[in-house]
């Protein structure tokens, strides 16, 4: 059975939010047994997840490939193949991680149609981690669009206020892309089905031929290709300027949908760009690199500064995000081992700290009802515990080394530092490092106001501490802050693999081989 | 000789803090503070104990170039890029653990005392040993990022003990201002480091075959010394290097312009001032840069803007300590000032004499500070020195250990300050590769700050111990309370602010023993530290040059020197450049002693001019833009962060992103419904109007084909 695993750990969800949508309609099913159905299955897709991990060969390529034919009408080669690879792995566990914790985040705090909020949120976890294990286009395109379903209903119905605004905002931005991704996806089905005859959506073949020679585009052909892929993903990431969206959405989104958009959705866009955009168009990909660069800079900056000036706390937390994010298509457009790999390290790193940060936002609005940072202060004094825990996630934000953000922005700075391909690499990691001094203004900033100083508003002289549910949700976040900045090699050497395929065709002088710091003078630039 | 050895002893001396730290976050708050003082110093003391033993050990190979590593294991490792969790031991590290270890313990002992009572007392000690870690990380480590890792480890610890009561407004915006002051520097070093890596390939300072892994510093030996000119900045080599590290020692050794954060950050409590902000963690600049000599001495340019920023930082500092009134910020503003001494002493390239000063400094300013904390205990949690006087009757032990310190860093004979000043003085007048016309000026600079530092020092001394008593009545002593630093009279809610009993009024008192002892133990240290590096010259003319600078010759071999020739195995052959800082033809030993008369009679001078001036007129008024700092913090505030601040607002987000993107994208949205809305009229649902838009649309057809 082992090569269906893949598949169980995808539609394990699916099938509990079927059970669920079915289940104890009579009145005897309480809200409490759907909500520990729905975590029960949750956290055995998290366990079968974990199968995934242990068995996972390092430098093993592809693994748990399920490849059999699928829709057979018309001939179009679409088939069901999933199967995951190093850059797929640790997203995929982080879907699993996140979901179980995202539920028990918001036990308490959805206060209608909560069987509907359960089928959306286990539906979207099916179509988060089938878009990672996606070897196929057609599919891949499948679950990216039925992922975008329940996130626009947890929006637009356990929302905030501005609920609809937000849902709809963030539904246009991402059809927008998705559409001119189909165009992209067709088009490269039909240049790959004409240079070799092999009419396939698979997306191993398309790569293997791409870098094997078998299919060559020209430049100009690439370039269209890349933006029409390219602008879906970087919609998603989101890169500045296409980031409007995600302030709206996460502060209208319960906690459980900010934690999922924050901690993987995001990651979409950056896996897209790694998954297709590098290996598919090496020739745009590198033409586009500098302005693309050019971007992710602004946005570190920028989403920094926004920050800092933020009175809502969701919203300091969003735009914290652009800014974190901007590095990670910083290190993919680096096109170097170190910066590919620090990039998915910090995108494993943003969905942990975010979304630690967003269940940590969540619990101080289940108790106050509101996201205000100036409605707080001095939470020290009377949430002691909460108030240690937010300061070890602040850390782990602001990249505090031996936790894990510094080894993912570090790994990405001098990734794209050392970079030869990029032009003004040095610039561009120069100006990006002055995140680093940012991330620390506005992070600080924000703590200091919420937990620090006296206690100056009476509501919240009464604020209990933090209940064992929720120092259980927290406990695995802080847990891997420590475990990701101490041994990171755990994680890096499976993803090593994956990264080199990507970076190799774009450094053809560099040695595969590590050496540790060992460089022949004939070898300087 | 190369030889590389393993000392598996290292990683002990990182980890007992760090266990220390641990055991008292996690099950500190249900201690009694008895056994979390004794977990705590006890800790400390194990890292002590074992630096010793490691130090006496391998004294000898030490001193003759020998490198002993302490491999853990590899931490970060992609393509090319290796950082790994390892300590080195060598004769620099080896001397910063010993007075590290050793100061820190007897602090530790100290703070037993000094907070007792306090509710944070568990919260208190877990960072303080979670110092002990960083720091001792930071010096250990055998790579840069290592280092860095020390490096930001300690700005974490100083930020949380300097905003350790929580409560107090100003306490909290120090801490945030101590952390992101650092931040800047460490955006230098960050950059810095990354472009060594990418010339050197390596980040990890010597070769160790036995990981396969070769040095940076072996690269930077190899090149050649880049020129002497302003371009050199920015020609991306080794000078570009040394001054982008060179930022971040600014930011952690608080030089000039990222100085701003130190003074505020008196805030803690003063063991805290003594540790972290007097003896240790902000020397670890002027470590950093040693620890780089290699780099920095083919670079030139960088060589010279280090002893320009140190000298102007030393007499900077020392104007504005003459102008406070607070004892902890003169003390603060006197560790700068003399942290900018160690800096001029590495910039004319004197490294050794610059780490003698931060060894000597250490024992003189860890015991004027924890003698100012005595003081400040003794009068009930007052810091200003304008209620204080006559305290020598009171507190006659903190006044004789005060007494040792105070004449420690003025600089007069046999205590230790007089040396290590001395030497980095005598060493800045010959220095060569400067102009010498710069030689000279740095020298006077350096001389005026001696005599200024006499000065601040004895009007500290007099001020708080001689003359009349100025202490408040306990009801003048409400009014006092208005003075922002370290009142804790407005700390009410539980968990923060030190002991309320302490603030019972009455008459000064000496501290108990457990504060006491530590008093002398660092007052020895402050007379007699200096004998370890005896300048030659008075060597020479005293015994006849039978007793050797101990210091300098057990820290050559780690040091490079400049001009020292490109060669690849200069690391492994210490006899060849021994005494080179002597080569110099300037050099002279009568130059030397005259040199040091000199700066006698400044020390006396300045103590002659303090006591005759401030015993009679102690409450002098200052010059307001000395006691007003320059107004240097407001000009930063409104120069960088409030422009920062109000166009985040008011341009970025409010105008660029809500206005112009958002427009935009609300812009399509309207745009799409207006088509929609005239596409709607089509619409009609009459047949009559779909008939006449059919043959509409036929004759259009019709007379695109017949054309």
């Amino acid at each position: 059975m082992g090569e269906y695993i893949v598949t169980i750990v995808t539609l394990l969800p699916l099938v509990g939010a079927i059970y669920l949508a079915v289940i104890g309609r009579g009145e005897n099913t309480t809200e409490n047994d759907l909500k520990w159905t729905a975590l029960v299955f949750s956290l055995a897709t998290f366990i079968l997840s974990l199968s995934l991990a242990i068995r996972f060969v390092p430098g093993g390529g592809s693994q748990f490939q399920t490849d059999v034919e699928w829709i057979t009408a018309f001939k179009l080669g679409i088939r069901y193949h999933v199967g995951v690879d190093g850059l797929s792995l640790w997203l995929v566990l982080l879907t699993t991680l996140l979901v179980p914790l995202a539920l028990l985040s918001s036990w308490n705090s959805i206060h209608k149609r909560q069987r509907e909020f359960l089928i959306s949120m286990l539906a979207l976890e099916t179509g988060m981690i089938g878009v990672f294990v996606s070897m196929d286009l057609f599919l891949f395109y499948l679950y990216w669009e039925v992922m975008l379903v329940p996130m626009y209903l947890l929006i637009g119905i356990w929302g905030g206020e501005r609920r609809i605004y937000a849902a709809i905002k963030f539904v246009i931005y991402t059809v927008v892309g998705s559409l001119l991704m189909l165009a992209g996806i067709i088009a490269i089905y039909y240049a790959h089905g004409q240079a070799t005859a092999n009419y396939t959506f698979d997306i191993v073949k398309i790569t293997e031929d791409i870098r094997g020679g078998a299919l060559s585009l020209t430049p100009a052909t690439q370039s269209l290709m890349f933006w029409a892929f390219g602008l879906a993903f970087f919609i998603k990431v989101p890169l500045f300027p296409f980031h409007t969206w995600l302030p709206d959405a996460h502060v209208e989104a319960p906690t459980a949908g900010s934690v999922l958009l924050a901690g993987v959705l995001l990651k979409m866009g950056t896996y897209g760009l790694m998954r297709f955009n590098l290996p598919f168009f090496p020739d745009a990909a590198r033409q586009w690199a500098p302005f693309i660069c050019f971007l992710a800079v602004i946005g570190i900056i920028y989403g920094a500064l926004v920050a800092m000036v933020q009175p809502d706390l969701k919203k300091l937390v969003a735009y914290s995000s652009v800014s974190h994010l901007g590095f990670v298509v910083l290190g993919i457009f680096s096109f170097t081992d170190k910066g590919m790999q620090g990039a998915l390290y910090q995108m494993l790193n943003h969905g942990i700290s975010t979304g630690a940060l967003f269940v940590i936002v969540g619990m101080i609005y289940d108790r106050r009802h509101t996201r205000l940072i100036a409605e707080f202060g001095g939470l020290a004094n009377v949430m002691p515990v909460y108030s240690t825990l937010f300061l070890i996630v602040t850390l782990s934000s602001i990249a505090l080394p031996l936790l894990n953000g510094f080894v993912g922005e570090f790994l990405v700075l001098i990734g794209t530092y050392t970079s030869t391909v990029l032009p003004q690499a040095k610039l561009f990691a120069s100006l990006a490092a002055l995140g680093m001094i940012l991330s620390a203004v506005y992070m600080l900033w924000m703590y200091q106001r919420v937990i620090y100083g006296k206690v100056t508003n009476p509501a919240n002289l009464k604020l209990a501490d933090l209940n064992l549910r929720e120092k259980v949700v927290l406990a695995p976040m802080i847990l891997l802050i420590f475990v990701m900045g101490v041994y990171p090699n755990l994680f890096l050497a499976r993803s090593k693999q994956a990264v080199q395929d990507i970076s190799a065709p774009y450094n053809p002088g560099a040695v595969a081989t590590p050496r540790a710091g060992v460089m022949n003078e004939t070898e300087e630039k | 000789m190369n030889a590389a050895h393993n000392e598996t002893l290292l990683a002990i001396i990182i980890l007992a803090p760090l266990a220390g730290a641990a055991i008292l976050g996690l099950f500190g708050k249900r201690m009694s503070e008895r056994l979390i003082g004794l977990i705590a110093c006890s800790t400390v003391a194990i890292s002590a104990i074992i630096s010793f033993y490691v130090f006496f050990k391998h004294r000898v190979e030490l001193r003759d170039g020998a490198k002993f590593f302490d491999y853990l294991f590899t931490w970060i490792q992609v393509g090319n890029f290796r950082a790994d969790f390892a300590l080195v031991l060598d004769s620099l590290s080896a001397i910063y653990i010993l007075f590290v270890t050793f100061v820190a313990f007897w602090i530790h002992v100290f703070a037993t005392g000094y907070m007792r009572g306090d509710k944070g007392y568990w919260r208190f000690f877990a960072y303080l040993n979670l110092f002990m870690f960083s720091m001792l990380t930071l010096v250990l480590a055998d790579n840069f990022l290592l280092m860095f890792v020390g490096w930001e480890g300690v700005g974490l610890c100083s930020y949380l003990l300097i905003g350790y009561y929580f409560n107090e407004g100003y306490a909290n915006d120090a801490a945030k201002k101590a952390f992101v002051v650092n931040r800047i520097g460490d955006f230098g070093f960050a950059i810095g480091l990354m472009l060594l890596f990418w010339h050197s390939g390596s980040i990890f300072y010597f070769n160790d075959p036995a990981r396969g892994i070769s040095g940076a510093f072996n690269w930077a030996m190899n090149q050649a010394a880049d020129p002497f000119t302003a371009s050199a900045i920015f020609a991306g080599g080794l000078t570009t290097i040394a001054v982008l590290m060179f930022v971040g020692a600014t930011g952690k050794s608080a030089q000039i312009p990222l100085y701003v954060w130190l003074p505020d950050a008196m805030a803690g409590p003063t063991p805290v001032s003594a540790l972290i902000h007097a003896a240790t963690m902000v020397t670890a600049g002027v470590y950093m840069v040693s620890r780089a000599s290699s780099i920095y001495t083919k670079a030139p340019t960088a060589m010279f803007i280090v002893a320009i920023v140190g000298a102007a930082t030393a007499l900077f500092a020392a104007t504005i300590g003459l102008g406070q009134w607070d004892i902890k910020k003169v003390l603060a503003y006197s560790t700068i000032s003399q942290l900018g001494y160690m800096f001029l002493a590495c910039g004319v390239g004197a490294f050794t004499a610059g780490i003698f000063h931060v060894f000597t400094h250490a024992f003189f300013k860890a015991l004027l500070f924890l003698g100012s904390g005595s003081v400040i205990l003794g009068v009930h949690h007052e810091q200003d020195m304008r209620r204080m006087g006559g305290l020598k009757k009171y507190m006659p032990i903190t006044f004789w250990t005060m007494w040792a310190g105070w004449l420690a860093i003025s600089g007069i004979p046999i205590f230790a300050g007089f040396f290590s000043k001395d030497e980095i003085l005598y060493r800045t007048f010959i220095a060569q590769g400067i102009p010498d016309v710069w030689a000279k000026v740095l020298w006077v600079v350096g001389a005026i700050t001696a005599l200024m530092t006499a000065i601040y020092m004895t009007r500290l001394m007099v001020v708080t111990f001689l003359g009349k008593e100025r202490i408040p009545t306990a009801h003048e002593e409400a009014h006092a309370h208005a003075h922002p630093d370290e009142s804790h009279q407005a700390v009410t809610p539980p968990g923060v602010g030190p002991d309320e009993h302490e603030h019972h009024g009455g008459p000064p008192r000496e501290s108990p023993r457990v504060m006491t002892v530590p008093l002398i133990v660092l007052a020895i240290g402050a007379v007699f530290a200096g004998f370890l590096g005896i300048p030659k010259g008075l060597s020479d003319v005293l015994t006849g040059g039978k007793v050797p600078n101990y210091f300098e010759r057990f820290l050559e071999p780690s040091i490079a020197h400049v001009g020292a020739a490109p060669h690849a195995a200069a690391e492994t052959a210490p006899a060849a450049t021994e005494s080179a800082e002597h080569s110099g033809a300037a050099e002279s030993p009568t130059k030397e002693l005259l040199l040091t008369l000199l700066s006698i009679a400044i020390a006396v001078g300045g103590i002659g001019i303090g006591l005759a001036w401030f015993k009679r007129n102690p409450l002098w008024q200052p010059p307001r833009l000395l006691e007003q700092k320059y107004h240097v913090d407001e000009a930063y505030d409104a120069a960088i962060v409030q422009p920062i601040k109000v166009g985040s607002t008011n341009v970025l987000w409010r105008i660029i992103d809500q206005q112009y993107i958002d427009g935009f994208v609300n812009g399509m949205g309207t745009f799409a419904k207006i088509i929609g809305g005239l596409l709607r009229f089509l619409q009609t649902g009459l047949a009559r109007s779909y008939v006449a838009i059919v043959v509409l649309g036929a004759l259009v057809l019709i007379y695109y084909f017949i054309r």
